[in-house]
């Protein structure tokens, strides 16, 4: 006999709609209705009370099925199955997350018990060095050059000297001195000048990869042997987490020079002051480096001699490697494995927020969406806690701003659209579309994206749209959606590219975005929100600049021209040996401050 | 034999002008960005400008594709990556090794093992055996070989622990196993065209005179009746060899090998224009080399087509 329970009815009501996962939803269950927990779908969960003898007659049944299934590779590694009724560490609250971020941070690193390190990531980067685009590039830059400021750990906001000893504004606000430190050695032996700093950050800010960013400085110069001045081109505090970023690393200038003249891609065999010394790529199977021990901080020479940053395309495969104990650290887990992973005693898995928050986009070029009211509906229709647990296996932050959440000027308690299906169907027809019109939602073909917006589409339909999926090829969706602005409804995903809530916020509501690719693709003009993010983006108070945001939130949820939904993680998969591991959103793992600990 | 030969080489040039032109074409004229697939996700509206303003993206088409065919011809430079700004052929050759060493293996397994079952089948045809391998046959043909490399791994690296996860190491241990997921399709193919081309041959006359005369069944077998059925059976190994060396990228991604089925894979998907041209011209031009190969070979197996060759 089964019975089908709604979630959202009993457990919401009783735990007030706090965030949760699944795993904890199904525990829940077992734990409070009579019966045996089978299955969930959608939003209800199957609860079966039968007979014992028929039970286990089913389950042997469901035992020679399951090894069957075992043999096609359905359940891993056998050490242990994630998901399902069994426990299982799938997925973690926001709560549970910050303090794992906590105890990684915090903990005692003992000396590593060997020399070799190997690190997993699953596609190779395309440089090394300030053009870097991606984590993976950024794992390795972070290994080779050094920022003038660094930072702490996988604590994005908490920024620390670096190659900079410290740092002042002017009044202004538009110059920005930084004291260099001194007796820093490149890997060739030479000593780092503040002409090495000023010479480095003028070609990273000139470089077509650092666009938006380098248009924010307008000049560097040189003040003296110790000192190097920024001349910004309005106020603007998050300068300094764009510094601290891998793209604003600093090089050597002879060197890059002499790269140059040569036509040496100096991206591929990189020299800089990190920890470790680059000592060959070998393209498409691993880049390796060794430890560089006259490192400028000697608090943090790298406990581990040798590091090698294994290139392996398949995740699948990479995770039954870090299950062997083939790597030590694996970035860039499938969701599908995680269960399975968390579940595996001899592997952790640390999860961060990432830099980026999905999002619904809604294209006021177009009728209907051009109306307020239409767009209001849309969000109210929109459940987002669905979303989050059956498009995101409940694993991330649901994100009730237009930005990242976490980042700088990021409100936890800041409310969003409440889900109201009824009231959204009364909003659509006061705007004059009782019966719903005929839409479309485009998405790109990965199912990280078109898994949840399937989700949303069919609580779209529930809202009495005619509404259609169209899965696109990257490429496509790019050129359609984020270039020419040819869409209905759009599910897709901003990235801060470093994180303060300037990052996405301008780009995404300025109207001078609004011809941008892949900037204000919702089309939004509105006066009152362009003052608001002008101002929020000159201030230098940060309680300011955090009200600032606040409103801009409150007008983007009355006006709905984006939906956020859920900011995603960043995970790294790790052997249990490892210590000082954390995640990282932006790919910046220290792996000079890890150690290797056998048992 | 010779101008058979020269005339072959003459005609790839004009393959390698007419994949370059038809690829050119389709890679501008498909949507999506370079210059956007390349920055990624943190793209913005600057960025995007001047990294297509960098890479010559704004040119017009004919400007880009001439511009092209000067440097191949000119300066032989078949341009560099727009990923990685390492010259294309370096890329490639970087890679090339890997893919070799798999498909010489691949091919070898279902080449011998092929031909073996094949003839076997053809000549214990209506017995067990025949029954066995047709059935073997069928099986094989129906896994798809990235869900069987997959369990080979299970089985052979996560619990036996004999062999690597990942594939494309130094050592030839790290191949086994991807040549072993790669084969059974290729060999199920050879078994099938082997079993039939030896078929038709035993039952000719010829083999008949050879037992009449007092030929050995072992003799009459791999001496005379193999030697005729060959034909068919490579030409089918030459049209295995040209798509393995191609880059089989479903066991390439499997066994993460860096092959040139994987950078042909990442090049697609950020349309690293260079990249995917080269490519795709070194792997047309190997394929046409095999197949001329191929050709030179059935003049050796067969002196009929030899002679063919030389009028």
């Amino acid at each position: 006999m089964e019975t089908r329970i709604s979630k959202s009815a009993q457990y919401f009501n009783e735990h007030q709609r706090t965030i949760c996962t699944k795993t904890q939803l199904q525990k829940w269950f077992t734990e409070n209705i009579t019966g045996t927990f089978i299955s969930s779908e959608d939003s209800d969960f199957m609860v079966e009370t039968e007979e014992p003898a028929m039970k286990k007659i089913k389950s042997a049944v469901a035992l020679v099925l399951g090894v069957t299934l075992l043999a096609a590779g359905c359940s891993g590694s056998g050490k242990g199955s994630g998901g399902g009724t069994e426990s299982s560490s799938s997925g973690t609250t926001a709560a549970e997350l910050d303090t794992s971020q906590e105890k990684s941070v915090h903990t005692e690193v003992q000396d590593a018990t060997k020399d070799d390190f190997v690190f997993t990531i699953i596609s190779e980067p395309a440089n090394i060095g300030q053009e870097v685009t991606n984590n993976n590039g950024r794992l390795c830059t972070i290994q080779v050059y050094d920022s003038l400021i660094k930072e702490n750990g996988g604590d994005r906001t908490d920024l620390l000297p670096n190659l900079a000893t410290e740092w002042e504004f002017s009044e202004d606000g538009k110059t920005l001195t930084f004291t260099i430190k001194d007796g820093v050695k490149f890997h060739n032996g030479d000593t780092m000048t503040a002409e090495d700093v000023a010479f480095s950050l003028d070609h990273a800010r000139k470089l077509s990869t650092n666009a938006s960013t380098g248009n924010i400085i307008e000049d560097v110069q040189v003040v003296d042997d110790s000192h190097v001045a920024l001349t910004l081109a309005y106020p603007y505090k998050p300068i300094l987490n764009i510094i601290a970023q891998p793209q604003y690393c600093i090089y050597n200038k002879a060197y890059t020079e002499k790269c140059e003249s040569e036509g040496t891609v100096m991206d591929r065999c990189p020299m800089g002051t990190g920890p470790y010394k680059f000592v060959n790529w070998v393209s498409g199977e691993e880049i390796n480096f060794e430890r560089f021990d006259d490192y400028h901080d000697q608090d943090h020479v790298a406990k581990m001699k040798n590091l090698k940053v294994k290139i392996m395309t398949d995740a699948t495969t990479a995770a039954l490697a870090i299950e062997n104990g083939e790597c030590d650290a694996f970035l860039g887990v499938n969701t599908a494995d995680m269960p399975r992973l968390d579940a595996n005693e001899d592997t952790i898995i640390y999860r961060t927020t990432s830099t980026g928050y999905h999002l619904l986009t809604l294209n006021t070029r177009k009728a209907p969406f051009d109306n307020q009211k239409v767009r209001q509906a849309i969000a109210k229709a929109i459940n987002v806690e669905e979303v989050f647990v059956g498009g995101h296996d409940g694993i991330g932050w649901i994100t009730t701003q237009p930005i990242t959440y976490g980042i700088f000027g990021y409100d936890k308690n800041f409310e969003a659209m409440p889900y109201d299906l009824e009231g959204a169907k009364q909003l659509l027809a006061e705007a004059g579309y009782p019966d719903g019109f005929k839409c479309t939602l485009k998405v790109k073909q990965d199912s990280y994206y078109s898994t949840p917006a399937q989700i949303c589409v069919e609580q779209l339909r529930k809202l009495g749209l005619d509404i259609d999926i169209k899965i696109q090829e990257t490429g496509t969706y790019d050129t359609e959606v984020d270039t020419n602005f040819d869409y209905d409804i759009a599910y897709e995903m901003t990235v801060a590219q470093y994180p303060d809530a300037d990052a996405t916020v301008f780009m995404r509501l300025h109207s001078s975005c609004i011809n941008s690719p892949k900037g204000n693709v919702a089309g939004a003009v509105n006066e009152d929100l362009d003052k608001l993010i002008e101002e929020a983006r000159y201030e230098l108070d940060d309680e300011k600049r955090l009200e600032l945001y606040r409103e801009i939130s409150e007008i983007n949820k009355e006006e709905s021209y984006y939906i956020p939904l859920v900011t995603s993680t960043n995970s790294v998969v790790v052997r249990k040996e490892v210590q000082g591991a954390y995640a990282h959103g932006g790919g910046q793992y220290r792996i000079s401050d890890w150690s290797y600990v056998a048992e | 034999m010779g101008r058979y030969i020269i005339r072959r080489l003459l005609q790839l040039i004009f393959v390698v002008f007419g994949i370059s032109f038809i690829l050119f074409t389709i890679l501008s004229l498909t949507p999506g960005d370079p210059a956007t697939l390349i920055l990624g996700e943190a793209a913005t509206a600057e960025s995007i400008a001047a990294k297509r303003a960098e890479l010559g993206l704004d040119d017009p088409f004919f400007v880009r594709y001439f511009s092209y065919l000067y440097n191949i011809f000119a300066h032989g430079d078949f341009g560099n990556s727009y990923r990685s700004g390492m010259p294309v052929f370096k890329e490639v050759f970087t890679r090339f090794p890997n893919t070799l060493k798999l498909a010489l293996l691949t091919i070898t397994i279902s080449a011998v093992l092929g031909i073996l079952f094949g003839v076997l089948s053809a000549v214990k045809q209506y017995t067990w055996i025949d029954n066995a391998t047709l059935a073997f046959t069928l099986l094989i043909t129906s896994v798809p070989s990235f869900w069987l490399g997959l369990m080979l791994i299970i089985l052979f690296a996560v619990q036996l622990g004999w062999l690597p996860v990942s594939g494309g190491t130094d050592s030839i241990r790290g191949f086994i196993l991807p040549a072993i997921a790669g084969s059974v399709g290729y060999m199920a193919n050879t078994i099938r065209q082997t079993r039939t081309s030896m078929l038709d041959v035993i039952h000719s006359d010829y083999i008949t005179m050879a037992r009449a005369k007092g030929c050995n069944e072992k003799t009459v077998t791999f001496k005379h009746a193999l030697r005729n059925a060959l034909l068919p059976v490579v030409t089918l190994i030459g049209i295995n060899i040209g798509w393995q060396l191609g880059g089989t990228i479903i066991i390439e991604q499997v066994f993460t090998i860096s092959g040139i089925g994987t950078l042909m894979i990442t090049s697609v998907r950020s349309k690293d224009i260079p990249v995917v041209l080269g490519c795709v011209t070194f792997v047309a031009l190997l394929a046409s080399l095999i197949n001329l190969a191929t050709d030179i070979l059935y003049a050796y197996i067969d002196p009929r087509v030899k002679s063919s060759y030389t009028k």
